[in-house]
């Protein structure tokens, strides 16, 4: 009869104990009945009670104790999983591999989305203030080309901007010393280092004399990489001469080692020269050499620095009203301005998804507008260039 | 570990356990407390780590012919907060004046 009633009893002691609980408790009643007899072994149940409740107290009050503090257990969490671990190698190496492929894959995909999409060029100051703009037809969401009269325009209306510098791409034919090269480069306007806020690493960039007036000023400026290769780094190069596509030129600036323009990365420039020194690299339909503002239009790319306040939204009203003074609006009533910001690493491969064809930003020199296959001759952005 | 005054109760259990009466109706008997004090009154101090417990050997308990007991034992702070509370009351003792018991 004590036994059963102590079945009964030892459903209030917390399941955790209650075994080693009945087994004490039948020890003592045992050892009441063998001394005392029964009707006290009967009596002892009251302590058992009692006992019970102490013992669901005392629980209650642990594990609230365990809730209470952070990470309380915490340790035995860690050794209880490990045991586990160690006991099962096969799920353990599951587990690890699982982790390690998540990891690794999150890892890729989210340095990919930064290097494309979050990652500021390197080296130029406050991307956040500069705006993209560029002259396109609304009905055919293409752009057009500009001509450097129309560059000059923008340059002094727009009074939204501190400044607006024009650049074009283009590949040099380098000989330093007896050692030819093939150099990626641009042709950009006077101002294009101040626009883009960056310092020289070694002398100066070029000043707006050097700009004004065509093939006066044989300047240009190389970037670390060249510097490093060409000259081993060496103060004496500023100054010294560089034939560039069969013209000397002085170097007068070395860009910092990061620096590799506003575009792609993979595809860096290393070289620059002013544009009142593009007959380096334009051809009329003649084939001779033409200065930059008499080549007609052109895919230039135009990107300026707003003034403090000021929206790229206020930077595209103002530019929008100067629709009708460009000469490369002038044939077609449709065409627009477009003023975006400079937010990515990688603007072109955003501009590319919502133009039909040919951003002038991605047409390398020389070549098709690189958003039309080679067999597509036939497209309307490459047909229309008359320079290239 | 307990640093509160242990109660009468509490040093009664321990000095029982002390002296050597190491299962509960060993230490009822002993100190004449009623099963629902004595029980309680261990598991507290378990609780509180001023005693262990552990298991009667199985050769012996069989030997007997009963149950293996479950004897508790006093842990080193259960050796000090016994001395600390038998100061104690021996002090609070001197406060009250011997009375004749005839």
């Amino acid at each position: 009869m004590t036994g059963r009633l102590l079945a009964v009893i030892a459903l209030v002691v917390p399941a955790v104990v209650r075994p080693r609980w009945r087994e004490e408790w039948s020890a003592e009643l045992a050892e009441v009945r063998r001394t005392r007899g029964r009707l006290a072994a009967a009596r002892m149940l009251r302590g058992a009670l009692a006992d019970a409740r102490t013992l669901r107290t005392l629980g209650d009050a642990q594990r609230k104790g365990a809730r209470g503090r952070p990470f309380a257990a915490f340790d035995q969490d860690i050794r209880y999983a490990v045991r586990g671990l160690r006991q099962a190698p096969g799920f353990t190496a599951g587990i690890v591999v699982s982790l390690a492929l998540g990891l690794a894959g999150t890892a890729a995909a989210f340095s990919f989305l930064n290097a494309a999409f979050y990652r500021g060029f390197p080296e130029v100051a406050d991307q956040r203030g500069l705006v993209r703009l560029t002259l396109g037809s609304v009905q055919k969401f293409s752009t057009i080309p500009v001509p450097y009269r129309d560059y000059l325009t923008l340059r002094d209306n727009l009074t939204t901007l501190e400044g607006l510098a024009a650049y074009r791409d283009a590949t040099f034919a380098v000989l330093a010393g007896d050692q030819p090269l093939s150099v990626r480069g641009a042709v950009v306007s006077g101002n294009y280092f101040r626009v883009l806020g960056i310092p020289p690493a070694a002398g100066r960039f070029f000043i707006d004399d050097e700009d004004r007036t065509p093939d006066t000023h044989p300047v240009v400026v190389i970037s670390d990489m060249l510097w490093e290769r060409l000259f081993h780094r060496s103060p004496s190069a500023i100054g010294s001469v560089m034939l560039v596509n069969g013209a000397p030129l002085h170097i007068v600036g070395v860009t910092p080692p990061a620096f590799i323009g506003i575009r792609r990365a993979e595809n860096p420039a290393r070289l620059w020269v002013p544009a009142a020194m593009s007959a380096l690299t334009l051809r009329d339909r003649d084939g001779h050499p033409a200065a930059i503002e008499s080549a007609g239009p052109l895919w230039l790319d135009l990107v300026g620095r707003r003034l403090a306040n000021v929206s790229v939204e206020q930077v595209q009203a103002q530019a929008a009203g100067l629709r009708d003074s460009l000469d490369a609006t002038r044939p077609d009533p449709r065409a627009r301005i477009s003023a975006i910001g400079v937010w990515l690493n990688n603007p072109e491969g955003m501009e590319g998804e919502m133009l039909a064809c040919g951003s002038p930003s991605a047409r390398p020199a020389g070549g098709s507008c690189g958003r039309c296959s080679p067999k597509r001759s036939s497209c309307r952005c490459c047909r229309r260039r008359s320079v290239c | 570990m307990v640093d509160s005054p242990l109660s009468f109760t509490g040093l009664f259990v321990l000095q029982a356990v002390a002296q050597g009466h190491r299962f509960g109706f060993d230490i009822m008997e002993v100190t004449e407390l009623p099963s629902g004090t004595i029980y309680p009154a261990l598991r507290r101090l378990e609780a509180a780590r001023l005693v262990t417990s552990g298991w009667e050997k199985d050769d012996k308990a069989r030997k007997e012919g009963r149950p293996r007991r479950r004897y508790y034992e006093l842990t080193a702070d259960g050796r000090r907060q016994l001395a600390a509370a038998e100061a104690r009351y021996r002090a609070v003792g001197r406060l009250f004046p011997k009375r004749s018991t005839t």
